[in-house]
C-alpha cells in the first residue's frame, strides 16, 4: 500500500545563482492527496514541473512510477499523468470536446472509446451536453476549471499535478469544484499533487498538507476536521 | 480613355480570357510553393532558433532584389517562360509566409504549449495540434498579403516571355496603346481584389471558429487548381513561335500562325513579347522552348554570331545561313523582303532646302543641326559616336529622347536630325525624310524565320507554309502596318489577317 508513487532524492534547481530547490527529499505515496503551500517564488511551480519533466533537475534522482524520468522516455510517461495549470490553459482553437479529448486522441483511442470516456467525465463533472460544443472563451470561469480537471483525468491516469488550478474562481463555485476534485479522489483513488496558495484550500483537500520554504518541502501536522 | 479601355476589355474577351487563366496559373503555382515552402521553413526556424537570422536574412535579401535584376538572375536556371516566372514569384512569396509562421508561432502563450508538452504530446502532434492551428490567423493573415503581392507581382514576369494579364500590359506599351494597358492593369487589380477578398473571408472564418466550411472551401480550392493543371498541359503538337517586343514583331508572328494553320494541319502557339528579345529568345531555342521566330540579320551577324565587319548582303545572308546551321541546328526560311534598319531622317523642309540625300550630304550642314535620339543610342559603342567619327558629323548639340516622342520633336523643330528604324510606324505619317546610307555604316536588317531543324523535319509540311513569307512585305507596308497598330489601335491580328488577304495568302480572317 505504500509504494512511492514519486521520489526526489537530493534534488536541487538553480536559476543563475539562485538556488530555488536545495537537496530536495521527499516521496508521495499512492492515493495521498498532497497539498503544497507556501510563499510566491518558493519554488512550488519548480518542483512540480520536475516530476513530469518539463524543467530538469541540476542534481539529484527523480523518479516516477520506479523510472528514473533523466532515463526514460518522456512523452508516454506524460500521458499516465495529468495535468492542470492556473487559468487551465484550454486549447483555445477546440470546443469543450475536444479538449477533454486531447491526452486520448494523442494516445490513438479509438473515436468510440474517446466518446463513451468524455461523456463519462462530463457527467461527473456536471457538465451538459450544450457546454461541451462551445469553445473556452465562451465558457464561464468555473467551466473552464471543470473542463480542465476532465480533461487531466481523461486517459485514466495514476497522478494528477494541479498547479493552483482553482486560483481564478470566486468563493461558491470554488467550493463546488473542490468538492467534485474530493469525489474524484475519493472514487479512483488518484494520486494528486496540488499547489495552491489558499490556506483554506490546502486544509480542506489535502490528505497531507506540505509548506515550500527555502527550497525544501516541510510537512504541516495540523489538520481541520471538515 | 476610360471608354476605350472598357471598349477594349468587353470587345476583345477572347483575347484577355486565356491570358486570365494563364495569370491565375502562374500565380497559383508561386503561392502554393510558397506557402508550403514557407510553412516548412517558418516552423524550422521556430524549432531552432539558432537557423532564424540566417534565413530570415537571406530571404530579406531576395525581397530587396528588384524584379527585373531577379528575373535576370534566373532566365540562366529556368529559362524564359512561365517556369522563370513561378521562380521568381516564389522566391518573393517566401519571406511573407515565413516571417509569418515564425511570428505566429513565436506569439502563441507559452502556457497553453507547455500544457500540451505537459500532457504527453510529441514533437509533431505538438506542432500540427496545437502551434499551427493556433499560429493559422497570423499566418493566413501572411498568406493574403502574399497572395494579392504575387497576383500583381505576375504583371512583370511577361518581361521575360511568362504568360498572363501582363502580356496586355506589355503589349500595350510596346505597340503605344495606352488603353490596352490600363485594361490589363484593371484586370490585375480585380484579381488581386478577389484574392484578398476570399482569403480575408478565410481570415475571419477561423477567428469566429468556423472551421468546416473552411475546410470545404479549401478542398474546393486544391481540388480547382489540381483541375487547372492537369488541363494545363498536352502543348506538344503545337508549334510554339516567339517574338521579340516589338509591334512588327507581333504582326509577323500572327502572320505565321496564321499561314501555318491555313496551310497545314498544324496548331501554332505565340509567346508575343520576350523581354531582352534575341538575348533570351535564342537560348529558349537552343533547348527547344520554341519552334521559330523572326530574327533580323543585323542581330543575328553582331548579336549571334559576333562578327565585327559589315559584309555585302549577299555574303553576310550566305554566313549567317551556314553558321546558324552548323553552330545550333537552325535553318532560315525565307526573307520576308523589308529591311528594319537604323536610319537617320531629316525634317523633310530642311532636307529640300539643302538638299539632302545621303548621309555624307549630312556633314557640312551637321554644326547648326539638332541630333535627337533615344538615350541607348549615345550609349552604344556602335551608336551615336561611331556614326559620327565615321561621317564626319559634329552636331550643335543632342538631346536623348524617348522613342514615342522622337517624331514630334523632329515634326516640331525642336531636333533637326533623329536616329529611326526604317520601318517604324510614324514614318508614314511624318514630315521626314529617310537619308541613304551611301558609305554603308549600318548593317541591314533583313528579317526572315529561324526555325529549328528538327521542327522541320517532324512536320515536313511547314517549309512550304513558310516560304509564303518569302518577299512578302516591303518596308512602306511594314510602316503602314505598325501604324495601323501602334496610332489606329487596331489588333496585331486583324492587321496581319488584313494583309495576308489582301495578298491572296488567306481567305478570311480566322
Ligand atoms: N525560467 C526561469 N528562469 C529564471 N528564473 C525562474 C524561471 N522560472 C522560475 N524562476 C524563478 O524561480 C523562482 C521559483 O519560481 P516558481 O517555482 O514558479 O515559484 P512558485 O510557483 O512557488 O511561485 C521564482 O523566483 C521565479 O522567478
Ligand atoms: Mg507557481
Amino acid at each position: 500500500m505504500s509504494e512511492a508513487i514519486v521520489k526526489f532524492e537530493n534534488v536541487s534547481k538553480s536559476y543563475g545563482n539562485r538556488l530555488i530547490v536545495k537537496n530536495l527529499r521527499f516521496s508521495i505515496k499512492k492515493g495521498e492527496f498532497v497539498t503544497v503551500m507556501g510563499r510566491s517564488g518558493s519554488g512550488k511551480t519548480t518542483v512540480l514541473k520536475m516530476i513530469n519533466g518539463l524543467i530538469k533537475a541540476d542534481s539529484g534522482g527523480i523518479y516516477v512510477y520506479g523510472q528514473d524520468i533523466s532515463k526514460c522516455a518522456l512523452v508516454p510517461l506524460r500521458r499516465r499523468i495529468g495535468y492542470a495549470v492556473q487559468e487551465t490553459a484550454l486549447f483555445p482553437h477546440m470546443d469543450a470536446y475536444r479538449n477533454i479529448a486531447y491526452v486520448p486522441h494523442i494516445s490513438g483511442w479509438k473515436e468510440r472509446d474517446v466518446k463513451a470516456r468524455v461523456e463519462e467525465l462530463a457527467d461527473l463533472m456536471n457538465l451538459p451536453a450544450s457546454v461541451l460544443k462551445r469553445y473556452p472563451d465562451e465558457l464561464s470561469g468555473g467551466e473552464k476549471q471543470r473542463v480542465g480537471i476532465a480533461r487531466a483525468l481523461a486517459a485514466r491516469p495514476d497522478m494528477m499535478l494541479m498547479d493552483e488550478p482553482f486560483g481564478a474562481l470566486d468563493g461558491e463555485t470554488r467550493n463546488a469544484v473542490q468538492d467534485e476534485l474530493l469525489k474524484i479522489w475519493r472514487r479512483y483513488g488518484t494520486t494528486i499533487f496540488f499547489i495552491t496558495h489558499d490556506e483554506n484550500e490546502a486544509l480542506k483537500l489535502g490528505s497531507r498538507i506540505m509548506e515550500m520554504d527555502k527550497g525544501a518541502l516541510k510537512e504541516r501536522t495540523e489538520r481541520h476536521d471538515g | 480613355m476610360i471608354k476605350e479601355t472598357a471598349e477594349i476589355l468587353f470587345g476583345r474577351w477572347d483575347f484577355f480570357l486565356p491570358l486570365i487563366y494563364e495569370h491565375l496559373e502562374i500565380s497559383a503555382a508561386a503561392i502554393i510553393i510558397a506557402t508550403a515552402a514557407g510553412l516548412f521553413l517558418g516552423v524550422l526556424i521556430s524549432q531552432y532558433k539558432i537557423l532564424s537570422p540566417y534565413v530570415l536574412g537571406a530571404t530579406n535579401i531576395i525581397y530587396t532584389i528588384p524584379s527585373i535584376a531577379l528575373f535576370g538572375f534566373l532566365i540562366p536556371f529556368t529559362g524564359v517562360g512561365n517556369l522563370t516566372a513561378v521562380a521568381a514569384l516564389t522566391l518573393y512569396a517566401l519571406l511573407p509566409m515565413i516571417r509569418n509562421t515564425y511570428t505566429g508561432i513565436a506569439n502563441i502563450p507559452p502556457a497553453v504549449t507547455e500544457a500540451a508538452e505537459g500532457m504527453g504530446s510529441g514533437k509533431i502532434q505538438l506542432l500540427f495540434r496545437i502551434k499551427l492551428p493556433l499560429a493559422m490567423p497570423v499566418i493566413i493573415s501572411g498568406l493574403r498579403n502574399m497572395a494579392v503581392m504575387t497576383v500583381a507581382l505576375a504583371g512583370i514576369a511577361s518581361f521575360i516571355g511568362a504568360g498572363g494579364l501582363g502580356v496586355a500590359i506589355y503589349r500595350g506599351i510596346t505597340t503605344n496603346n495606352a488603353a490596352m494597358t490600363l485594361a490589363g492593369s484593371v484586370l490585375i487589380a480585380l484579381m488581386a481584389f478577389t484574392a484578398d477578398l476570399l482569403l480575408g473571408a478565410a481570415e475571419k472564418a477561423i477567428k469566429k471558429k468556423k472551421y468546416l466550411p473552411l475546410k470545404i472551401a479549401s478542398a474546393a480550392a486544391v481540388f480547382l487548381f489540381a483541375a487547372l493543371f492537369f488541363t494545363a498541359g498536352d502543348r506538344d503538337g503545337v508549334i510554339k513561335i516567339a517574338s521579340k517586343p516589338m509591334t512588327e514583331q507581333f504582326i509577323i508572328s500572327e502572320m505565321l500562325k496564321m499561314l501555318i494553320e491555313e496551310n497545314t494541319g498544324l496548331k501554332a502557339e505565340i509567346t508575343k513579347g520576350i523581354g531582352g528579345g534575341t538575348g533570351n529568345i535564342h537560348p529558349a531555342m537552343l533547348k527547344g522552348e520554341f519552334d521559330m521566330y523572326p530574327e533580323y540579320t543585323g542581330t543575328a551577324w553582331k548579336f549571334v554570331l559576333k562578327h565585327s565587319d559589315n559584309p555585302p548582303d549577299e555574303m553576310m545572308i550566305k554566313t549567317i545561313k551556314e553558321e546558324y546551321e552548323d553552330k545550333f541546328g537552325f535553318r532560315w526560311v525565307s526573307l520576308y523582303g523589308f529591311n528594319n534598319r537604323f536610319g537617320l531622317g531629316v525634317r523633310k523642309e530642311l532636307a529640300e532646302k539643302y538638299g539632302l540625300k545621303t548621309y555624307s550630304d549630312l556633314a557640312p550642314y551637321s554644326p547648326g543641326l539638332v541630333f535627337g535620339a533615344e538615350y541607348d543610342f549615345f550609349e552604344r559603342d556602335d551608336g551615336y559616336s561611331a556614326l559620327s567619327s565615321y561621317y564626319g558629323y559634329n552636331f550643335k548639340s543632342t538631346a536623348d529622347m524617348d522613342i514615342g516622342l522622337k517624331y514630334s520633336a523632329v515634326n516640331s523643330g525642336k531636333v533637326d536630325v533623329i536616329n529611326l528604324f526604317t520601318t517604324d510606324a510614324m514614318i508614314p505619317v511624318s514630315d521626314i525624310r529617310i537619308l541613304e546610307d551611301d558609305r554603308n555604316f549600318f548593317e541591314n536588317y533583313h528579317i526572315g524565320t529561324v526555325v529549328r531543324k528538327d521542327t522541320l523535319e517532324k512536320h515536313p509540311e511547314l517549309l512550304k507554309a513558310l516560304e509564303l513569307m518569302d518577299g512578302l512585305i516591303s518596308d512602306e507596308e511594314m510602316a503602314a502596318m505598325n501604324y495601323a497598330v501602334e496610332a489606329e489601335k487596331k489588333s496585331d491580328r486583324e492587321t496581319a489577317a488584313e494583309f495576308l488577304i489582301s495578298k491572296g495568302l488567306l481567305k478570311e480572317a480566322p
